[in-house]
């Protein structure tokens, strides 16, 4: 079964999720920073007359290796599970009731994966929210369930906030 | 110094100067780039058949104009960079180039300059004028002796009549030897200059002085002749030691054609080559400009013309001075002496230096480097079979008129090929004001512009060279479009995918266009990428070699000053005075010396103080006693210079030796010594002494490094540049910059900068209080100096 992802890097590591969720690649857009005291929510953005959370994946993926220049980051809508096409609601996607927006390193390609291909998680990498680990051309692509990612992080944020 | 850097004010067409791989590349990327429009058109029509929705059809529209845009700027941004390249290389080789134009102009300036000196210190030799005045003395009183010296004949003629005088010879034979004695005196010159004659007309009046010795009542007409005789032995012994004394000269000097000693009325008394001496002697020289511009020269002036010889191939450098009596410097002047320099051949190395060079060592066609003088004559030239010294050269008359510091470079075609023109006049000597000449430098277009450049040894990644200071701004913001673009086509070609996924089957259409629109984009920005890392290394590998360069002519300029100063010094070390002052001191002969070494001190201010040391390396006169602690009973015999010195010969080179000499100077400055032996009074007795320059390079060295610094393609230097020398232990001797290289530390350059042999160069990467630099380095060459003293120049250019 194939599945058509978008993929991005995140310090030296590539990731990929399914590109149906994705409302635009957007890289400049206005952004607010909030203090939610959570560094992994550094601030929110207005797409198109919409807001949005933006999740700064390196925190979210706790990655060590050194942060690139802040204005040179990619930036990805994703689309609320209502605003999903056709084609993604098909394909069972499953996102967030809100649109949120992802902050990454730099944004990789378009690929068509195969699901059966799809190896488990290595053990170190122990949050719920990988699907699995692909290998390509340009080494080990790790799926990520994103509706899981934000279920993961929205209990870190209620844990914490008591 | 005037800095006014002129420019082609013609912008020349830099696509003409492409090399093929250039243009190839160039014209891929452009056609791959063109190759995307038809695809966008292809889109803007499936946009139509995949969609009903006016928004779905405008959306794909705009993306596809978007992508449109941004190919034409791209084409346009990797022509521009084309352009760039080939404009900054250009800007770059004329701003260094130029430097080399004005580093071999102001050489010969200060070649002249140090000549010019030596030749007014020549002029000041005793010989000279002691040979000049007796010339004169005799010249003046010839013809009133010959006139008396027949009045004497006719008293012995009338004598010789008287019939109680014993005798068989007859009053007829009398007047026969008296006739063949006088026939000799319209020959006055011949008898003053040429000994066979003299020695003809000695040997006839010796025969007849023994005649009349047997007679009585001739003993005036004896003393008389034998006085004459005596008078003309004089000449011949005055001109004899005078020619000894310029062979001396032209054996230290071998480029010389010849030295001419003149009296002041133009007439030649003596000369360096024998072989021009029965020509030469006794023939008027006063219509020849140089001769009579050294007779109104002011004493503190040397005269310099190029003068054609009739038997030599190329043209003179002529020096020429006022001969003086030495007792009395203001007084007129006893004659010239002038000095003929074979230009051509003294500097042929100098001109063939810093250009590229064939297999067998021999410049690479194309390429020259002449002088031309104020009315644009060739003055000398590396190729002068090519242009010939003496004649006109086709130069644009920008090139012919520039003044003294300025300089210009312009694209022409020379001796039929397209070149590049590099100009520079002489900046100009303290004293003299310099030459005035411009030093050209040709090279062709081919080897400027087109010149294979290889990656260097720096090891530098992508961004390290993109951040390098050595890139010219424009390719680096070039560079950020470049990326700019590349990512503002990534992302319309992922939302482009994005949306033909989101319109499901009916967007199966689009994809390919998308996929096309990323792969072109990719692979012509990458392709540009590519060529702007390899326009940036070839930037890096060019500054690499211009900046060996500098420091090559940087440790040249010091190594010939060194040269220069210490064949001075072994012709020094050759008075007379001296000799005979070490082997007999007086108070009065000493304070004499004294008075000589003030005297070349002060036409060689150069040099600190000047010693005459006996053989026990006591200090016996010099030219600056204060600046000598303990002068009475300061002894130098243990230091390593003066046991070098001493036991050397006259056939040896000057010993050349860096410091030893704080305790001698009382100042805090470095001295170089300059050291030789003086002879002993035999041929093959021990050395009566040493002579001892302490000479005060380090105001030489600053100016020569300053002049080396590397300079942006305004001709101003590049900020943070320093320059600086080292000795072979690697301590810093002088810096341009003594916050950033100090002076008498020692400098960790990487080994290899410190392992090179003669006339090696050598760069690297180099960090230096944090800032990282490109060092290059030139060490002298010992060939030259024959000391090996080992020093090397460093040029440190900030990279980042």
């Amino acid at each position: 079964m194939n599945e058509r992802i978008f993929t991005f890097w995140v310090g030296e590591q590539i990731y990929g999720m399914p590109l149906l969720m994705v409302g635009e690649f957007c890289p400049s857009m206005q952004l607010t920073t909030v203090e939610v005291g959570d560094g992994r929510i550094p601030s929110v953005a207005h797409v198109r007359g919409t807001t949005a959370v933006v999740l700064d994946m390196r925190k979210v993926l706790g990655t060590t290796t050194q942060d690139s220049d802040p204005t040179q980051k990619d930036r990805v809508f994703i689309l609320a599970q209502d605003q999903l096409c056709e084609e993604g609601l098909n394909n069972n996607l499953k996102t967030y009731e809100e649109p949120i927006v992802l902050e990454m390193d730099r944004l990789g390609s378009i690929l068509d994966v195969d699901l059966h291909e799809l190896h488990p998680t290595p053990s170190h990498l122990t949050a719920e929210f990988y699907r699995g680990v692909i290998q390509i051309q340009s080494g080990d692509l790790i799926l990520i369930d994103f509706s899981t990612l934000i279920e993961c992080l929205a209990k870190e944020l209620q844990k914490a906030s008591g | 110094m005037i800095e006014t850097k002129v420019e082609s004010e013609r912008e020349p067409n830099y696509r003409k100067f492409m090399i093929e791989a250039h243009r190839r590349f160039h014209d891929r990327i452009v056609a791959d780039l063109n190759g995307i429009l038809p695809i966008c058109n292809q889109g803007k029509c499936t946009a139509a058949d995949i969609s009903d929705s006016v928004t779905e059809q405008q959306q794909i529209t705009d993306l596809m104009q978007k992508v449109e845009q941004l190919c034409t700027h791209l084409s346009e941004n990797v022509t521009d960079l084309f352009s760039q390249y080939y404009r900054e290389r250009g800007r770059f080789c004329g701003a260094a180039y130029t430097t080399t134009a004005e580093i071999k102009v102001n050489l010969v300036d200060r070649t002249l300059l140090d000549r010019s000196t030596d030749v007014r210190w020549w002029s000041k030799e005793p010989i000279l004028a002691a040979c000049v005045n007796a010339m004169k003395k005799t010249g003046k009183v010839l013809i009133s002796d010959f006139e008396e010296l027949a009045a004497f004949f006719e008293g012995t003629i009338a004598s010789f009549r008287i019939p109680s005088m014993a005798s068989g010879w007859t009053s007829m034979d009398l007047t026969d030897r008296v006739k063949e004695i006088t026939s000799f005196f319209p020959r006055r010159m011949e008898l003053m200059f040429d000994p066979s004659i003299r020695q003809q007309f000695e040997k006839v009046l010796t025969a007849f002085i023994d005649f009349l010795k047997t007679g009585e009542g001739q003993e005036a007409t004896i003393k008389f002749a034998g006085k004459l005789m005596t008078k003309l032995a004089g000449c011949e012994k005055h001109i004899k030691s005078a020619c000894q004394q310029l062979e001396m000269i032209r054996a230290t000097y071998p480029s010389m054609f010849d030295i001419i000693v003149t009296d002041d009325q133009g007439i030649v008394l003596a000369n360096a080559r024998p072989d021009r001496r029965a020509e030469l002697h006794a023939k008027d020289m006063s219509q020849q400009s140089w001769c009579q511009r050294a007779l109104k020269i002011a004493s503190n002036q040397t005269h310099i013309e190029r003068a054609v010889l009739k038997d030599e191939a190329y043209s003179a450098i002529v020096f020429s001075n006022a001969i003086r009596d030495p007792e009395d410097r203001q007084a007129g002047v006893l004659g010239t002496i002038s000095v003929f320099c074979d230009f051509q051949s003294e500097i042929q190395s100098l001109l063939d230096k810093y250009l590229p060079t064939e297999k067998d060592g021999r410049p690479r066609d194309g390429w020259f480097s002449f002088f031309t003088d104020e009315r644009g004559v060739v003055v000398c030239s590396n190729d002068p079979g090519a242009i010939l010294p003496g004649a006109h050269c086709d130069l644009p008359r920008a090139h012919r008129l520039l003044v003294n510091g300025e300089t210009v470079w312009s694209h022409n075609v020379f001796k039929g090929r397209e070149s590049i023109i590099f100009s520079a006049c002489s900046t100009g000597q303290k004293s003299i004001g310099g030459s005035g000449w411009i030093s050209h430098l040709v090279a062709p277009v081919s080897d400027i512009m087109q010149a294979e450049t290889h990656a260097t040894r720096l090891n530098m990644g992508h961004a390290e060279i993109m951040e390098s200071k050595l890139i010219p701004e424009i390719s680096k913001v070039t560079y950020a479009e470049l990326q700019e673009d590349r990512q503002a086509i990534k992302l319309i070609s992922l939302n482009g995918i994005l949306f033909a996924s989101q319109l499901g089957k009916r967007g199966a259409a689009l994809a390919p266009v998308f996929d096309k629109i990323t792969a072109t984009g990719d692979s012509a920005t990458s392709r540009m990428e590519s060529l702007l890392y390899e326009m940036a290394e070839s930037e890096i590998g060019l500054n690499l070699h211009l900046q060996e360069t500098l420091a090559r002519q940087a440790v040249d300029l010091m190594s010939q000053k060194i040269f220069e100063r210490s064949l001075a010094l072994r012709l020094w070390s050759r008075t007379q005075s001296l000799r005979t002052v070490l082997s007999s001191p007086t108070d009065e002969s000493l304070q004499e010396v004294a008075g000589l070494l003030r005297m070349i001190n002060e036409d060689y201010p150069v040099y600190r103080n000047i010693l005459l040391l006996n053989n026990r390396g006591e200090i016996k006169a010099c030219s600056k006693p204060k600046r000598i602690v303990d002068y009475e009973t300061f002894s130098v015999a243990d230091h390593l210079w003066y046991m070098k010195a001493i036991r050397s010969n006259t056939d040896h080179p000057t010993t050349v030796s860096e410091g030893q000499v704080g305790e001698l100077d009382k100042s805090k400055f470095e001295s170089l010594v300059f050291a030789r032996s003086i002879p002993g009074e035999k041929a093959d007795s021990s050395p009566a002494g040493v002579l001892a320059c302490l000479f005060d390079w380090q105001s030489e060295a600053t100016e020569i490094l300053g002049f080396c610094l590397p300079k942006s393609s305004t001709g101003r230097p590049v900020p943070g540049a320093v320059a600086f020398f080292t000795n072979k232990d690697q301590r810093v001797l002088e810096s341009t910059h003594a916050a950033t290289v100090k002076v008498q530390e020692y400098i960790q350059l990487p080994d290899e900068h410190f392992q090179l042999t003669a006339g090696q160069t050598y760069s690297s990467k180099f960090m230096l209080n944090g800032v990282s630099y490109i060092a290059a380095t030139a060490i002298c060459d010992d060939c030259k100096t024959r000391d090996g003293l080992g020093w090397s120049a460093h040029i440190l250019r900030p990279l980042i």
